[in-house]
């Protein structure tokens, strides 16, 4: 059942990225916040427990880039497709002029293209059904 | 302070398994355990503890959730899933493996 993990972590990561980056925020806050209560133990001011934190550990934002490089891997490549998408589709429909004529030269240059290929294919490639040349003519007609 | 050692890749992986086979843990927890058992020759700071916490978690062989510590704070603790368990018979069959490797090389008798 494993892919079911994987499956459900990429759509949390794709879909609800707000809430996974907010409960990042809170779980990285939360191991930070129990280090300073530590150094409070210890008889520090809460100033001076968040700066000895400061001075000892890595800062929460470099803390939080780290997990997001280590959570992307094939995600990346994923959501850069998504990304593509997204931006085509605004393209298109920013120019929808444009949009059309590119389309429009598309769609006669493959129905061209494979018109002529469909004759030569027909005409020229493929070996005639009659054995003689006599009966040519009524081959070709 | 004892100098620290460099982890091995995947080392970190098998620590962090390892350790929360005997309870769940939250982050300061799972460090702290790692640094008094290895004694202090593995310390796992929060840049190299969460990349692997979230590695782990989805490959679902940890599962995270929120419990409440004592002062009203809130802190996410982890704990190993079947897969999971599975997962670290696997790696410490191969860690042993390679550990006894090593050790016949560094042994062997010119």
């Amino acid at each position: 059942m494993q892919w079911i993990t994987r499956a459900k972590a990429l759509w949390r990561l794709l879909f609800q990225r707000q809430r996974v980056e907010d409960e990042l925020d809170d779980e990285v806050q939360a191991y930070f916040e129990v280090l300073t209560d530590r150094y409070r133990e210890q008889g520090l001011s809460s100033e001076e427990a968040r700066r000895a934190v400061r001075m000892k550990f890595e800062k929460p934002e470099q803390v939080k880039e780290k997990v997001r490089e280590a959570r992307a891997g094939a995600l990346l490549v994923l959501d850069a497709l998504l990304k593509d998408v997204g931006y085509a589709f605004r393209m298109i429909r920013r120019n929808p002029g444009f949009s059309a004529a590119a389309a429009c030269s598309l769609a006669i240059g493959i129905g061209a293209t494979s018109a002529m290929y469909s004759v030569t294919d027909g005409l020229l490639l493929r070996p005639r059904q009659c054995r003689t040349a006599r009966r040519s003519w009524r081959c070709l007609r | 302070m004892p100098k620290q050692a460099e982890l091995l890749q995947g080392t970190l992986d098998l620590l962090i398994l390892r350790t929360l086979e005997l309870c769940p843990l939250h982050g300061v927890g799972i460090s702290d355990r790692i640094e008094q058992v290895t004694r202090g020759v593995f310390v796992v700071g929060p840049g190299s503890l969460f990349p692997a916490l979230h590695r782990l978690a989805e490959k679902g062989w940890i599962e995270g959730q929120w419990a409440a510590l004592e002062k009203g704070r809130r802190v996410k603790k982890y704990a190993l899933t079947s897969a999971g368990r599975a997962q670290l018979v696997a790696e410490k069959r191969s860690w042993r493996k390679v550990a006894v490797a090593m050790d016949r090389v560094l042994t062997e008798e010119a």
